[in-house]
């Protein structure tokens, strides 16, 4: 049976015209992409902590003289427990994710603090480490992201070289996080 | 028959159609560019023994403690204030180049609570995430890259780190004026 001409040309149309706005649809929506985007400049991946966990930093101290106080988008820190008065709330462990930073300018500001400087590599991330009798931090740096580990302590003779604490939970992160 | 029509009329039904149907399904919201920040070339780096332009002083006050230490300094400064019995610990990022867009989406993915702002002619958020204690921070996009104060009452669950984060930030922002 023959439909009418002008019914046959709207069909026409209503056809082309509903598959061109279904073409048209996506471009006029918002992205909403569903997987995580790779992180921006080369950088590192998103975990808390810098992907270390309380159990790893009592097996780099080799005791459990740290707590857990911090744990922030910047990063984490876990305070000495022996904490002598006021002045001793600021020592213990942290790690800190720079997300768009110059490891120049932290390199600079350990000099300046008087530290002893050395170059290092870590999972094929360069850095550095920069040291004192109370204290040791470790940078390293993925694209235009820097990941720090620190220690800071009034109780050296207490506890492991201090370098190589941090170095161990620098050494844990860049496996989990690079 | 059937599909004996006049190909010039479908096209041009279709075409009119089809531009009617395209401006009508735009959507979105409108959004401020990001990279239209009053301070484009500020940095709010470590500099002269302040953090985010703010010395320790102005830092213990906004927050209402007795004690303030310092005890790390750079593109991240961390301090932790003592307020009576309570422990309160704060920390300032600076990364110059950073981006708004990027620290909502780690905040968003982490589980925080996002709430858009705008502080000081600045295009920020606000983000609660308690952890460790109840804590929140204010981030915004400022200079050639993204600030974030983040404020922690230790241990607890109540109040509102909020109020207290964004008084900070408002109190960097400000001091570029």
């Amino acid at each position: 049976m023959a439909v009418p001409k002008s019914l046959s040309t709207c069909l026409a149309a209503l056809t082309f015209a509903a598959a061109l706005l279904v073409g048209c649809g996506p471009s006029d929506q918002p992205a909403t992409p569903t997987t995580p985007a790779p992180p921006p400049g080369g950088g590192y991946r998103s975990a808390d902590c810098n992907g270390v966990t309380d159990a790893d930093v009592t097996k780099a101290v080799g005791s459990s003289m740290f707590t857990k106080a911090v744990v922030s988008d910047a990063g984490c820190f876990w305070q000495e427990n022996t904490v002598l008065g006021t002045f001793g709330q600021g020592m213990g462990i942290s790690t800190w994710w720079y997300r768009g930073s110059d490891m120049d300018t932290e390199r600079t500001l350990e000099q300046q603090a008087g530290r002893t400087l050395t170059e290092l590599s870590i999972d094929g991330n360069k850095g550095f480490k920069a040291y004192d009798a109370n204290a040791c931090s470790i940078y390293v740096a993925k694209g235009t992201d820097v990941i720090t580990w620190s220690i800071q302590t009034m109780n050296p003779a207490m506890l492991p070289d201090l370098c190589t604490i941090t170095g161990q939970l620098a050494e844990l992160s860049q496996e989990r996080v690079n | 028959m059937r599909w004996r029509v006049n190909p010039a009329t479908v096209v041009a039904v279709t075409a009119v159609v089809t531009v009617a149907g395209c401006s009508q399904t735009v959507s979105g919201t409108a959004r401020r560019a990001q990279s239209a920040v009053p301070d484009p070339n500020r940095s709010y780096g470590y500099v002269d023994d302040r953090c985010g332009l703010l010395v320790d002083g102005s830092i213990q006050q906004a927050i209402g403690a007795d004690h303030i230490v310092r005890p790390y300094s750079g593109a991240v400064c961390q301090y932790v204030l003592a307020r009576g019995s309570a422990m309160v610990d704060v920390t300032f990022s600076w990364y110059e180049t950073g981006s708004l867009d990027r620290e909502r989406v780690l905040a968003t993915e982490r589980g925080a609570t996002i709430t858009e702002k705008v502080v000081e002619r600045h295009q920020a958020f606000l983000a609660r995430r308690d952890t460790t204690g109840a804590a929140c921070s204010a981030t915004a996009a400022a200079g050639t890259g993204v600030l974030s104060w983040w404020v922690q009452f230790r241990g607890q669950r109540n109040g509102d780190p909020c109020k207290d984060a964004e008084k900070l930030l408002t109190a960097t922002l400000q001091s570029d004026l």
